[in-house]
């Protein structure tokens, strides 16, 4: 398995006049799950496309190790992005049938795993024979699914895989993904909107938002330093002073806030106060909320 | 699969439409007429078996172009497949079924045991390779476009000219076949050419080189959407 | 080991304290394997960093110890270990909350010990 890691320097995406991704610096290292996160239209399906040289990017460059990506065979055989495959994107492609796109996926990824695919087609219940203009949306998803997971790709892009899946669906790709993940220790990015649900997948997170990258950090970690401060107004001020506080909201004499602590930073609980921990979504709302711009 | 045997996958998948569609004519002219025998049959296949050939490939060459560049060569760069070696493979894909279509065409015509007028019978078959060579190019340029530019008229010019000329083309032939008329002579004519083959040479060899420029300054670009 | 969790407290810090509770209850006993990373991340659908980060917070206190090529197993003395350190954070963990809440409703320290030597509510329930 490649040792390299992923990186992109300065990418920045315009269409037209509109800049769409704002200079992204990105690691990405090898044997990791990330998580992309971000809201509808954030970029998130942009820059996975030009990580993975689907797209190219207005300016800045991504290197595999020392390799360029793009339009390069020796990098782009560890990279593979599974996007949506929606029944109206390409009109031209809607006459393939399943089995088309795994014949071309057996013949142009080099690391196919083929029976790891027959495999998963089988699980999912995917007819062979049908044309993608046919399938549902969560079968569609479960096509992206299976050319992503048996890719074999070191660095595998996912965009919002659970898209049009029901909830024990989705139970079943997360533990397909652990369970290739532990085995093969492979890096996957997964982009989604869900987040409460995959948040425990992710070892670190990053924040797409309006095109520019808010934060990349440890999940574990981010959650840690991330506190909901509520109580009366006054007292909730005192505690949170000199801190990076997002999302304040006040209602009558009490208020609530977020507070970001840095390294080696507390909060004292006081009487009028109290702290609560948060989950990945209410920490990536709160953190959207006054970037919008 | 290896590059070379894979293209030349692709080379047979493209020809065999346009060779089945004129076997397929030429056997429904040969047994309309009354005359079963082997004359008819040589006559059959030195006059109107190339030249239809030529014209009916010309044509379906054309569509197969459309076909996998809107279709399979973005799934193959969506698959990591650089765009350099979809557009080499392509031009290898468009040299060779070109070829090999005139190749046959002039087996034919040798085996039709035509009287050779050497000059005339081999420039119908080298024109013949000339104008496919073109058709394809012309719709290589045309369906890149297309990708590029989402602009679905584009499309629509590339799909319904070569389906009018092949449709053209079989409703003539079947129309002339159901009439039970004789041998139907489908003679192109590359007269015109041949007064100044190689001033026509060179100047279509350029007008090739350039629509592969423009395709491929097109190309190399190209954002896939699958 | 067949808890659910929950977001009240960091991930790793809940896998740490079941392996502990499960040695309390005698489910995971001294010299026994423990369930691997890979295992327990499986098993709770979290990241096998997260899982390996709680396992390697008992290995540092001497809760766990690894067997190169064999796996995680349970220390010896590591029940009464727990225990103690327990005992050391109870009041920290329980008991100081609970002064607070009763200071803030005016229970007094002595109903307080009533309550805890009759196990049950204060004079509202006389």
């Amino acid at each position: 398995m490649s040792e390299r890691i992923l990186k992109s320097k300065g990418i920045v995406k315009k269409y037209g006049k509109q800049e769409v991704l704002h200079n992204i610096d990105l690691t990405l290292e090898p044997g990791k799950i990330y998580g992309l996160i971000g809201r509808n239209g954030a970029g998130k399906t942009t820059l996975l496309s030009i990580l993975s040289a689907q797209n190219p990017a207005t300016s800045g460059e991504i290197y595999l190790g020392e390799e360029p990506v793009w339009e390069n065979p020796k990098a782009l055989e560890y990279i593979f992005f599974s996007r949506e495959i929606s029944p109206n994107g390409a009109a031209d492609s809607t006459g393939l049938k399943v089995k088309d796109y795994l014949e071309m996926a057996e013949a142009y990824l080099p690391k196919w795993d083929k029976k790891m695919a027959e495999e998963l087609v089988d699980l999912f219940h995917l007819d062979r024979k049908k044309k993608t203009l046919k399938l549902s949306k969560g079968m569609l998803s479960m096509l992206s699914i299976v050319l992503a997971l048996a890719s074999k790709a070191d660095f595998t892009f996912l965009d919002e895989p659970v898209s049009g899946l029901d909830v024990v669906a989705r139970e079943q790709f997360y533990r397909l993904l652990l369970e290739e993940f532990t085995e093969s220790g492979r890096t996957f990015v997964i982009s989604t909107h869900i987040i409460e649900e995959a948040a425990d997948l992710f070892e670190e997170v990053i924040f797409l938002h309006q095109g520019k990258i808010l934060l990349k950090e440890n999940t574990q970690e981010l959650l840690e330093h991330s506190i909901y401060v509520s109580g009366r107004a006054e007292e909730v001020d005192q505690a949170v002073k000199g801190k990076e506080i997002h999302h304040q909201e006040t209602l009558g004499r009490s208020k609530s806030v977020m507070v970001r602590l840095k390294e080696g930073e507390t909060l004292e609980q006081t009487e009028g106060i109290t702290l609560q921990p948060m989950n990945l979504q209410k920490v990536f709302v709160s953190l959207c909320d006054g970037e919008d711009g | 699969m290896k590059r070379g045997k894979r293209i030349l996958k692709i080379v047979w998948e493209d020809l065999w439409v346009g060779l089945g569609l004129v076997l397929v004519l030429c056997a429904a002219q040969f047994f309309r007429s009354s005359q079963w025998d082997l004359e008819r049959l040589k006559e059959l296949m030195g006059s109107s078996f190339p030249d239809s050939l030529i014209l009916v490939s010309a044509v379906t060459l054309t569509l197969m172009i459309y076909s996998r560049y809107s279709v399979y060569e973005p799934l193959k760069i969506f698959m990591g497949y650089t765009r350099k070696n979809v557009f080499w493979d392509m031009q290898l894909v468009k040299l060779l079924s070109a070829f090999f279509a005139a190749l046959i065409s002039g087996g034919a015509l040798v085996l039709g045991g035509w009287p050779l007028t050497a000059w005339e019978d081999l420039s119908l078959v080298f024109w013949g390779f000339v104008l496919m060579l073109l058709t394809q190019g012309v719709e290589e340029l045309l369906t890149i476009l297309y990708l590029k530019t989402r602009k679905q008229w584009i499309a629509l010019i590339a799909i319904v000219a070569a389906c009018a000329a092949i449709g053209g083309f079989v409703g003539y032939s079947a129309m002339a076949v159901i009439d039970g008329k004789g041998l139907i002579e489908i003679r192109i004519s590359f007269l015109f050419l041949q007064e100044n083959p190689l001033l026509w040479l060179v100047f279509l060899a350029a007008v090739y080189c350039l629509m592969g420029y423009f395709s491929w300054k097109l190309l190399k670009n190209l954002e896939v959407r699958i | 080991m067949q808890e659910l969790l929950n977001q009240e407290k960091s991930i790793y810090l809940q896998i740490k304290e079941m392996i502990e509770r499960d040695i309390l209850r005698d489910i995971l006993l001294e010299e026994e394997r423990v369930p691997s990373t890979n295992e327990l991340a499986k098993l709770y659908a979290i990241n096998p960093a997260t899982a390996a980060k709680g396992v390697n917070l008992l290995v540092d206190e001497g809760i766990l110890y690894k067997k190169r090529g064999i796996g995680m197993f349970v220390a010896t003395g590591a029940k009464e270990a727990i225990r103690k350190k327990r005992r050391e954070h109870f009041f920290e963990n329980y008991v100081k909350d609970m002064l607070t809440e009763a200071a803030n409703l005016g229970i007094s320290k002595e109903e307080l010990i009533e309550m805890i030597a009759w196990e049950q509510g204060g004079k509202e329930n006389e």
